[in-house]
């Protein structure tokens, strides 16, 4: 063969640097892309600041969408002379990736099942509860849940509302037990559960007994049997419960009360449906606010932490959302919300009584996902 | 050594031209997939972010018994679907490209304009129309029709599938009816050939690249879908690209979710490794026996006689 002393490019040379180019690049994307064993994002390894309110500069807040009362964001912009600009994501799972990589957001809405592996990763920055004004707003429940229980605090409770069962009066029995799903068969093709793993796999390991966070292969299995076994009554599996209520397409759903809430103030026939809270236990989950390891401007993020817990605007807030956010005005609003709906306040023997749902890892997430991949196949 | 690309457009300042799109697809296509090649043998920590390791639990996952069901259903779907597009695809197509040749730019704006609109959109517009008090059941309801259940079945998803992909189809099928040449067809006619054989002898012979290169376009990004059944299916929907999803975005799995990823590739590559094989085959056997792939050779290859 001739060698070509043309200075056209061959095909072997494209691909030769082609190749060379896509593994150079795979390994500088590669550090940033991957996360150390223990967690931790590679950031400062020096203790992160107590952060103290004050403005310092414009704020970016990751968040769900529509989930703050404009009104509030007006209102705190022209006080305070800087702008809340937001970013948003649509599961947990992604705002933990993108905070854990080190994006540099200045407020997050984190969530109680997260928060400690955040905290434990140096993700979110303190402050000093002392130093809070309207901290004594935060309900003692929340002041003490679990996931954030040090000296200094990370978070502030921002929205919650467990799941229960919501159902159409007249067309499928109940007896307040989780069992209802699966004691409807008149109702087959018209039952739905939610499409989340922690959720549903948890329903089902409450109803049996067993902790909503089991990492016990036996009650993990037998949890997801009883789901398989419910599956041929299932309409579907989904999280979309404004659609599910509103299509006609439901009798019996698992739905978050907040949905519910949502979903009925749209709904013409709102007066067919109700809502149960099953008596073998709920478990519990809350959306939370903290302040950004690497934020720019955590003083005005955390500043916008206190100016929600402001009575006014956090009764403000639940009124927009629909959700209470664990405050005494944000407990006030919603039980004024939920007038027309009493079933969705949720009594104080079912919140006291729930169980925080933590995030699997290690082992636990890796049988937490067989077992769901079984269930969803 | 063959050239890619002649000396002359080559030499000089314009390979420069080259580097910028290289570059792109290096970078957002190529090195992703490497990336998702290389975490499909790790773990993640308990963030969730990969950590790198070399171990086929991941696989071990992947290749679990009950991931048969929703593999056979996702391939059961993408065949019904991409047979329902050619079908609706090829006479829209032909009607553009032979028939109504001067109304075929409003044809395809037909086609492509509801395409532009966000797909999700599209599939919440499939919800309303096929719910218990969507538009379709009133209407048989109205008249006095009793409708099954349609939402959240295999039919709606398929019915999602087909709706979501067909321009794929028809623009392709579009491409390769509109170089027929009417002599050709009008040949077939002079021979005496039914409509029926004409077109099974002639025209589609002539179109088949079309067709083929809409099955894969269709098919391809069918393998992969998953809102289509996320939105439109059931509880016994659930299609390969909705475990991929509930991997990276339900159950912080990234590894787990990259080692279906790596997977549905390589089933990918064997569907169109297979396909390319059949096709190089086919012509190889043509050549072979002496067939003329031009448009006057297909007619002759069908039997008939060109004068």
């Amino acid at each position: 063969m001739t060698q070509s002393h043309d200075a056209g490019i061959t095909r072997r040379t494209l691909l030769n640097y082609g190749v060379k180019g896509t593994v150079a690049a795979s390994a500088l994307l590669l550090p940033s892309a991957c996360g150390s064993s223990s967690g931790s994002t590679g950031g400062s390894s020096s203790p992160a600041k107590v952060v103290i309110p004050k403005p310092d500069g414009d704020i970016t807040w990751f968040t769900y969408s529509g989930y703050v009362n404009p009104k509030l964001i007006a209102g705190f912009e022209k006080t305070y002379g800087v702008k809340v600009n937001q970013a948003f994501y649509t599961n947990v799972e992604g705002m933990v990736q993108k905070v854990s990589a080190g994006v540099n957001y200045d407020l997050i809405t984190t969530n109680s099942a997260y928060d400690h592996l955040l905290i434990a990763a140096g993700t979110v920055r303190p402050y000093d509860p002392s130093k809070m004004k309207n901290f004594d707003q935060i309900i003692p429940y929340f002041r003490n849940a679990p996931y954030d229980n040090g000296n200094l605090r990370y978070t502030i409770p921002y929205g919650y509302g467990p799941a229960g069962i919501a159902y159409r009066k007249g067309k499928v029995t109940v007896t307040g037990s989780w069992n209802d799903l699966w004691n409807n068969a008149g109702a087959k093709g018209k039952i739905y559960v939610l499409d989340q793993q922690d959720e549903t796999l948890g329903m089902s390991l409450i109803r049996d007994g067993a902790s909503p966070n089991s990492g016990d292969t036996g009650h993990v299995t037998t949890a997801t049997d009883h789901l398989l076994a419910l599956k041929p009554s299932l309409g579907g599996i989904s999280s979309d419960i404004n659609t599910v209520i509103d299509s006609g397409e439901a009798w019996m759903s698992h739905a978050w009360a907040g949905s519910v809430y949502q979903a009925l103030t749209k709904l013409k026939g709102k007066n067919d449906w109700t809502f149960e809270w099953p008596k073998e236990g709920l478990s519990m989950g809350c959306d939370t606010l903290s302040v950004g390891q690497h934020a720019g401007s955590p003083g005005t993020a955390l500043l916008f932490m206190q100016y929600l817990l402001e009575p006014e605007n956090s009764h403000a807030n639940t009124s927009y959302t629909g959700y209470s956010n664990g405050t005494l005005q944000g407990e006030a609003a919603y039980r004024t919300l939920t007038k027309a709906y009493p079933f969705l306040a949720l009594p104080d023997a079912n919140l006291n009584t729930a169980q925080w749902r933590v995030a699997p890892t290690g082992s636990r997430l890796t049988l937490w996902n067989q077992q769901w991949s079984r269930f969803r196949a | 050594m063959k050239r890619l690309i002649p000396a002359a457009a080559s030499d000089g300042p314009w390979t420069l031209l080259l580097v910028p799109a290289a570059g792109i697809l290096l970078l957002f296509f190529v090195a992703p997939l490497i990336l998702a090649a290389v975490f499909s043998f790790g773990g993640v920590n308990p963030l969730g972010q990969p950590i790198l390791g070399f171990s086929f639990a991941n696989y071990q996952n992947v290749f679990a018994s009950y991931n048969l069901a929703p593999l056979l259903r996702t391939v059961e779907f993408t065949a019904i679907a991409t047979a329902a597009c050619m079908l609706v695809g090829y006479p829209v197509a032909y009607l553009a490209a032979c028939v109504a040749k001067r109304a075929a730019p409003f044809i395809l704006a037909l086609v492509i304009l509801p395409w532009l609109v966000d797909y999700l959109v599209r599939l919440y517009a499939w919800t309303s129309l096929l719910a218990p008090a969507g538009l379709l059941p009133s209407l048989l309801k109205h008249l006095d029709i009793s409708a099954p259940q349609l939402l959240n079945t295999n039919f709606a998803v398929i019915c999602g599938l087909v709706y979501g992909y067909l321009p794929l189809m028809i623009l392709p099928i579009y491409a390769s009816a509109s170089e027929l040449q009417p002599e050709v067809i009008e040949a077939g006619k002079d021979l005496y050939g039914s409509p029926a054989a004409v077109f099974w002898r002639v025209t589609f012979p002539l179109t088949r690249p079309g067709v083929l290169g809409g099955c894969l376009l269709v098919s391809l990004p069918m393998l992969g879908d998953f809102a289509t059944a996320q939105f439109l299916g059931g509880p016994n929907s659930t299609m390969i690209g909705n475990l991929i999803n509930d991997q990276f975005n339900d159950a912080g799995a990234q590894t787990v979710g990259s080692a279906y990823t790596v997977a549905l590739i390589l089933l990918l590559v064997i569907v169109l490794g297979l396909t390319m094989l059949v096709t190089r085959q086919r012509v190889r056997l043509r050549s072979l026996v002496g067939v003329d792939s031009s448009p006057r050779g297909a007619v002759a290859a069908e039997g008939m006689a060109l004068p």
